[in-house]
């Protein structure tokens, strides 16, 4: 079952995804989340995005060759991890 | 386009229509004495003239069906909806190309044999050639108003303003062509108010939201979030801005083609033919917006 912080986070995550992907961010981070772990993406735990943060900048890396845009991109979400 | 796709097959359906009522009827007489052409010159045109619009529809088809696959991925979110429309609307503006020529073809070869029915193939030529692009205008600018809304943009006075203005004269100049269009009730078969209110006043209509719609688009390219996502409409956006203007051109050209008679055939296929081409780069411009947009949705 979904735990109202669970939804929360994974609110954070799409929120900072869509600085880079807009519109696009919440199927982004839902896809990556049921491939690489194969569960409902509003059950993310912060933990576990540790794991996806190197799917989540290989993925983006594929989208943009702005490789300083996918760094960063990479440290905005370390940075919700440690919060 | 896929082979063996719903799509493709409708595309080879118009292609041996299309070629089948332009090539097998005899040439006629007049045409050949009107332009000095032998026979064989004639067929030689008309040949070159179905493979240069096997070109152009294939680029419509083929843009359609990269931008379907696109929306079909999106098309229960909030974004998808809106670019769904959009690709009703394009479907409308690629489907207008086969089906005007061969619609065109075929009320020909019917009028050449019975010529009572010339006025009303030029009738429905007329509407079938306005009907088309405006109904789908009319979608792509629905589409376009869903996605400024995403963004919270509304057109801003200045835009409004110039938008006005270039529609106004846009619009009277091609009022003044029409009208005094030499032999017009030979041409349009309608008298003057009948083409102005069903004829002129849609074309003006369309042309206004066609406009409305690019600058809509264009600045939901300039305004949405996300860095990449953003670069990846830019593509899309100016197709769909190219394609809707470049349509204008096409439209204000055929339309008014009756005024280019003292052109030679060569003159009037060099010019309706080129403008075509440009046409159909919207679609392809479309076609890689499409592709790159998808890629978001794919990785």
């Amino acid at each position: 079952m979904n735990t109202a912080s669970d939804t929360m986070f994974y609110k954070k995550v799409v929120a900072i995804t869509s600085e880079y992907l807009g519109p696009a961010a919440d199927r982004f981070v839902a896809r990556q989340v049921r491939n690489h772990l194969g569960k409902d993406p509003e059950q993310l735990k912060k933990h576990e995005l540790g794991l996806l943060i190197e799917w989540f900048a290989m993925a983006m890396a594929l989208l943009s060759e702005d490789e300083q845009l996918v760094h960063r991109y990479a440290t905005d979400l370390r940075l919700l991890v440690k919060r | 386009m896929q082979l063996r796709s719903k799509l493709f097959y409708s595309y080879l359906f118009f292609l041996i229509i299309y070629s089948g009522f332009t090539l097998l009827p005899a040439p006629s007489k007049i045409i050949l004495t009107q332009y000095h052409l032998s026979a064989t010159g004639l067929r030689l045109i008309d040949v070159t003239i179905i493979v240069l619009l096997a070109v152009i529809w294939y680029a419509g088809f083929y843009g359609y069906g990269k931008l379907r696959q696109y929306a079909q991925l999106i098309g229960k979110d909030r974004d998808g909806k809106h670019v769904v429309m959009l690709t009703r609307g394009i479907f409308l503006m690629v489907m207008w190309l086969p089906i005007n020529s061969t619609v065109s073809a075929i009320l020909n070869y019917i009028a050449h044999r019975h010529l009572g029915f010339v006025p009303a193939a030029a009738i429905i030529e007329n509407y079938v050639n306005l009907v088309l692009p405006l109904a789908g205008v009319i979608l792509i600018s629905l589409g376009a108003r869903g996605l400024s809304e995403i963004v919270k943009q509304r057109p801003t006075y200045r835009a409004i303003s110039i938008l006005a203005a270039v529609l106004i004269y846009t619009g009277l100049v091609y009022y003044r062509l029409v009208a005094t269009t030499a032999h017009r009730s030979s041409i349009y078969h309608m008298s003057i108010w009948l083409i102005l209110l069903t004829l002129v006043a849609p074309y003006i209509y369309m042309w206004f939201m066609g406009l409305l719609a690019t600058y809509e688009i264009l600045n939901y390219r300039l305004k949405v979030a996300g860095i990449v996502y953003r670069k990846s409409w830019g593509m899309l956006a100016f197709g769909i801005g190219w394609l809707v203007v470049t349509s204008i051109g096409v439209q204000y050209l055929t339309t008014l083609s009756a005024r280019l008679m003292h052109l030679s055939i060569y003159w009037i296929l060099v010019i309706v033919y080129s403008l075509l081409l440009v046409y159909s780069v919207g679609f392809v411009l479309i076609a890689l917006g499409a592709r790159k947009l998808q890629k978001i949705e794919e990785v």
